[in-house]
């Protein structure tokens, strides 16, 4: 495969949320506004990057029985380095996100992406890997964000769009908006894909 | 049994790598946060106390029903002899979170300023405190009340009997506050009232 396509597969073809199914917890959790699932998106992308890069290029000098803890030590590591890189640097952006960040080490598209692509791939094919993944996973993000902050508040980024006289549905950037919300895409894509199937066969 | 000893060396030599990274950057990084920190709070207070120039002194902090509340005295100028004005952070107990409220007083005892600091309320319900209302998109309607508020006053929320529009859907969040600028109020008086 070539260096573009493992980069696009992320988008569609190997979507994180809507194909492999990972990292449904920042999805689910930091979706209230489209701010956040921005910031949560871009952080996400610069550690899978990171580590995508950092994997490969030591994929051979990793012990196989114990790849799973180098890639978690790994993984920590870069998301402290961020944390207090963006809080020395850029702490406007640290404070938007700051309760993000440390959620990023458990999330698992980056020890997935180490263990299913980065430990066995090239360094360019990894880090083309970690990009693509990384976009898919934000624009799933403002996807989620997207509708339950139009529902649920009336407002896209943070600026109203709809008319006062619409009653915003609150429970929608509650806790069971994300459940809904992931449910109804998750169903809509699989839909699609039986379609697509059908169709074929 | 010498492969167990061998792989923990290799994952020991991993982790200290990572711990001397991380220790480089922290060295690297730390006093640049703490300059931000303290330039980031310093400011803060001069938002809700402004024409502060001669900058601030902690003061201990006062104990509200158990709740430290902490308290500076703010200088017009760098001789610091005669206060300035007051900066508190208010503590009250919300609906899932305690919520913190920074709020200058001036000399004449009435608020010149406030600002929510921290606060984990429920997104869309007591969070509405620091967002603006429908048809206004004014950001500090709510903290925009207190101003030139003082002691006497006996700050309330509406629901209670008092004068602060609260949020519809929510009174837990805002009455918190409420209940803790009045009460931050009336300790101050009582901790500096002789002086001022």
């Amino acid at each position: 495969m070539s260096v573009f396509s493992e980069f696009t597969k992320g988008l569609y073809r190997e979507n994180p949320t809507f194909r492999i199914v990972l990292g449904l917890c920042p999805v689910l959790a930091v979706t209230t506004s489209v701010k956040n699932g921005i910031g949560m998106g871009i952080a996400t992308t610069m550690v899978l990057v990171c580590s995508n890069f950092i994997v490969s290029l030591m994929r051979k000098l990793i012990p196989n029985n114990i790849r799973i803890p180098v890639f978690i030590v790994i993984a920590a590591t870069f998301v402290c380095i961020v944390e207090m890189l963006m809080q020395a640097y850029s702490p406007d952006l640290y404070k938007a996100l700051g309760i993000f960040v440390p959620l990023i080490v458990v999330n698992c598209i980056i020890l997935g992406r180490a263990e299913a692509f980065a430990a066995k791939n090239t360094v360019l094919n990894s880090v083309a890997d970690g990009v693509g993944m990384g976009l898919g996973f934000t624009i799933n993000l403002i996807i989620v964000s997207a509708i339950r902050e139009i529902i649920g508040n009336g407002s896209f980024y943070g600026m109203s769009i709809l008319p006062s006289s619409y009653q915003p549905v609150l429970m929608m950037i509650l806790p069971p908006g994300a459940f809904l919300t992931l449910g109804y895409l998750l169903g809509f894509s699989n839909w699609i894909d039986m379609r697509k199937k059908n169709s074929q066969g | 049994m010498r492969d167990i000893i061998k792989l923990g060396i290799i994952l020991m030599a991993y982790s200290l790598a990572a711990g001397a990274a991380l220790g480089f950057v922290n060295l690297k990084t730390k006093p640049v946060i703490t300059t931000n920190k303290e330039a980031a709070e310093n400011n803060a207070r001069l938002e809700v106390l402004p024409g502060m120039n001669g900058g601030f002194d902690e003061k201990k902090a006062m104990n509200v029903d158990g709740r430290e509340f902490r308290l500076w005295i703010g200088y017009k100028d760098g001789a610091k002899k005669e206060p300035g004005g007051y900066v508190f952070i208010a503590r009250g107990k919300g609906y899932s979170s305690v919520i913190e409220t920074m709020v200058g007083v001036g000399i004449d005892g009435k608020i010149t300023g406030d600002k929510i600091l921290a606060q984990q309320e429920t997104p869309g319900l007591g969070t509405k405190v620091l967002e603006g209302r429908a048809n206004e998109n004014d950001p500090l309607w709510f903290t925009k009340q207190f101003l030139g508020k003082s002691a006497e006053d006996n700050l309330k929320v509406k629901k209670d009997g008092g004068s602060i529009d609260a949020v519809t859907g929510a009174t837990v969040t805002p009455r918190a506050i409420t209940n803790s600028i009045n009460k931050g109020l009336v300790k101050l008086k009582e901790t500096v009232g002789g002086k001022s």
